[in-house]
């Protein structure tokens, strides 16, 4: 139960803050941060010493959070398009990852295969006590936070969010800085794919910002109604693939990213058909 | 050389080559068509294709595994092309969605196949990390022979595929069959990433098809050159990679062909003789030294216009000083003057910049206290012979709007 607690929230959390990466063709910047926040993670891990400490998860952000400058960085500087660059700095960072973890930190627990696929299945050992009190596991809280924080700064920035995604020179001359409602949602994301990535591994984190999205911007034009659906499929895929993978004893990760990808299925051979229908 | 002595390394070496110069060669177009990630993707996508053809064979079979990637690979090329033609989904989220859906079920089948008590499982892994030093002689063959056919296919369709790359409309109208070619370019690029997720797994095949790609696309806008500087720099990076990982033990093949890659970007992001970011800052220090020389040339020519033709040494600072007198356009002693030199380029400045006011204002009618910063700008680009062509348009003006004087003193 507290599995799927889990996985409900990171599918929410990861899908509010998509809707704003799909509309901004940034897509592929969760499956960048998501991979490359591994050498972050290590970086870290060097520093702190331990994986469980509020420090090791603020160095994480902010890697990743730098992450996101880096690359703004290099394509304002070169003629090549920003998805080339992002590819080129997440795999140099993954590598140099994989590297640091390979000759230096031969006994720590940093196993790769977790980061990767997530082991949403063992974050539940990881409890939250206060006051000898259990408080159920540790992601449950923390994704549960950042789900707020999200709800609420995408709720107090919902105009500028929109005017900067759909017109980012009106956005302008109404005062409103495109770059810095930019790096708003990058900061945003930062912290989502960090979060939830430690409970649900990295490509559970672009499916869940990307998937659900895409099958609600299918068919919606007008953005809370997107929103809406999104986090309506994102809920609808958690539940499903939380069941499957109990069913069939596969990865809840690994599921919940198959069921998503159903829905999407589904969703497109149904809006053809209603396409079809309607234009004859 | 001890390293070349056991034919294994020989072997690893050949193939890592191989590799890195199609994947080199492929990336320069995927990168031109702003795909870059579409190796990453398809990479990822190939995943149940692999898991699918072990259950079904029930044992490792490489040609088996590969022919399950290839097919699951294609799959998904086919679904992200699908999904960005049939809906208003953008390319870059449908390869997000293909990518993780695709691998979401290849882990599902990886897990599956874990829990299979006959199974051994054993040799699945290597291909989401990659392991180059375990390619045995008959990889090594398959590799160079995909390797030569993509070869093959860029040099026969040359032409068509730098029509498809740059202007794929205007292919279009002449008749041209984009539906094929955007097939067979899929095709060897999923050939290509078989290839590589076998050497350096799925994660980082990405960086094969992008970081040379990227980096030679730095230092030429021509296709043929890049193709070429990619191809090269692929293969530099690969057989380091494969070095390190034979000579050093336990060094992961494919971190390091990226790190080395990597490398090769940064250097060119650098030192590129197209823009690259040392040259540019060199340029600007350039720019700006001469600004200031000539800021402050224009400054002493002023003063001599109103009577002042001597000024002391600690007027000017140390660096300016050395600078006006390597240039000629001072002379030294305890008081300095202005040479012939130094005064004719003090004018030059300055008449520049009344000029060009004079221009403005006569021109194109701008009011005379709104052009001294567009002018102050000017003063430092405008050569000799526009001077020249604005003093004749102009009628040869005596002085500027602000009564100024436009000959020498």
């Amino acid at each position: 139960m507290e599995v799927m607690i889990i996985v409900i929230l990171a599918t929410l959390t990861c899908a509010l803050i998509g809707n704003f990466l799909v509309l901004r063709k940034l897509s592929l910047m969760g499956d960048a941060i998501s991979h490359a926040v591994l050498f972050g993670i290590v970086m870290a891990f060097f520093i702190v010493g331990t994986l469980h400490s509020i420090w090791f998860f603020i160095l994480s952000v902010l890697f990743a959070v730098f992450l996101g400058f880096i690359v703004q960085w290099i394509v304002e500087r070169v003629s090549i398009s920003r998805e080339s660059i992002i590819g080129v700095v997440f795999t140099f960072f993954f590598a140099l990852g994989v590297l640091l973890i390979v000759q230096f930190a031969g006994n720590i627990h940093l196993d790769t295969h977790a980061v990767l696929f997530g082991s949403v299945e063992f974050s539940v050992f990881e409890r939250f006590v206060f006051l000898s009190f259990d408080l159920g596991p540790k992601s449950m809280w923390t994704l549960g936070a950042v789900f707020l924080l999200n709800i609420f700064l995408i709720k107090l920035f919902y105009k500028e969010l929109k005017i900067t995604t759909f017109d980012p020179n009106f956005a302008t001359s109404v005062g409103i800085s495109p770059k810095l409602i930019h790096y708003l949602v990058m900061f945003l994301t930062s912290i989502t794919v960090v979060t939830a990535f430690e409970a649900v591994g990295a490509i559970l984190v672009v499916a869940l910002l990307v998937v659900p999205v895409v099958t609600s911007y299918i068919f919606n034009k007008r953005l809370n109604f997107m929103i809406g659906y999104s986090l309506f499929f994102a809920l609808l895929s958690s539940i499903v693939g939380y069941l499957f993978s109990v069913y069939f004893d596969v990865s809840v990760a690994g599921a919940v990213a198959f069921i998503s990808g159903v829905i999407l299925c589904f969703v497109v051979i149904l809006y053809k058909m209603f396409a079809y229908e309607q234009t004859n | 050389m001890e390293f070349f002595t056991t034919i294994n390394s020989v072997y690893v070496m050949i193939g890592s080559i191989a590799l890195g110069a199609m994947c080199g060669m492929l990336g320069v177009f995927g990168v031109l068509r702003k795909q870059g990630l579409l190796g990453d993707a398809l990479a990822h996508a190939a995943l149940p294709g692999i898991a699918i053809a072990f259950l079904i064979m029930g044992e490792r079979i490489l040609a088996g595994l590969l022919l399950g990637a290839l097919v699951s690979g294609l799959l998904g090329a086919f679904c992200i092309q699908y999904l960005v033609k049939a809906t208003k989904i953008k390319m870059d989220s449908a390869m997000a969605a293909v990518l993780s859906v695709f691998f979401g079920f290849g882990i599902v089948l990886l897990t599956f196949i874990q829990r299979l008590p006959s199974a051994s499982k054993a040799g699945l892994d290597t291909f989401l990390f990659g392991q180059a030093a375990a390619l045995l002689k008959i990889d090594v063959i398959l590799m160079s022979s995909i390797f030569l056919f993509t070869l093959l296919v860029v040099f026969i369709f040359w032409k068509e595929l730098k029509m498809f790359i740059f202007d794929s409309s205007f292919a279009a109208v002449l008749g041209f069959r984009s539906r094929f070619f955007e097939i067979l370019f899929m095709t060897i690029y999923v050939l290509a990433i078989l290839v590589s997720l076998q050497a350096v797994g799925v994660v980082l095949t990405a960086a094969m098809f992008i970081t040379p790609a990227a980096a030679a696309l730095l230092w030429t806008k021509r296709l043929l050159s890049a193709v070429v500087l990619s191809v090269v720099f692929g293969s530099i990076s690969s057989a380091s990679g494969a070095y390190v990982s034979i000579v050093a033990e336990g060094m992961p093949t494919g971190p390091v062909i990226v790190m080395a890659a990597s490398v090769i970007f940064l250097f060119s992001f650098m030192f590129a003789s197209r823009g690259g970011i040392v040259w540019k800052a060199i340029e600007r220090y350039k720019y700006s030294k001469k600004v200031n020389l000539e800021n402050l040339l224009a400054k002493l020519y002023r003063d001599t216009e109103s009577g002042v033709n001597k000024w002391q040494r600690s007027d000017i600072s140390l660096i300016m000083l050395w600078r006006l007198r390597s240039n000629g356009y001072i002379n030294s002693g305890n008081e300095i003057t202005l040479t012939k030199k130094g005064l004719v380029s003090g004018f030059k400045v300055v008449q520049k910049h009344r000029l060009w006011e004079t221009y403005l204002v006569e021109r194109m009618n701008f009011s005379h206290d709104h052009v001294h910063r567009d002018a102050e700008i000017m003063e430092h680009l405008l050569t000799d012979d526009v001077v020249e062509k604005i003093n004749s348009i102009l009628g040869n003006p005596k002085v500027d709007p602000h009564g100024k004087s436009l000959k020498m003193k």
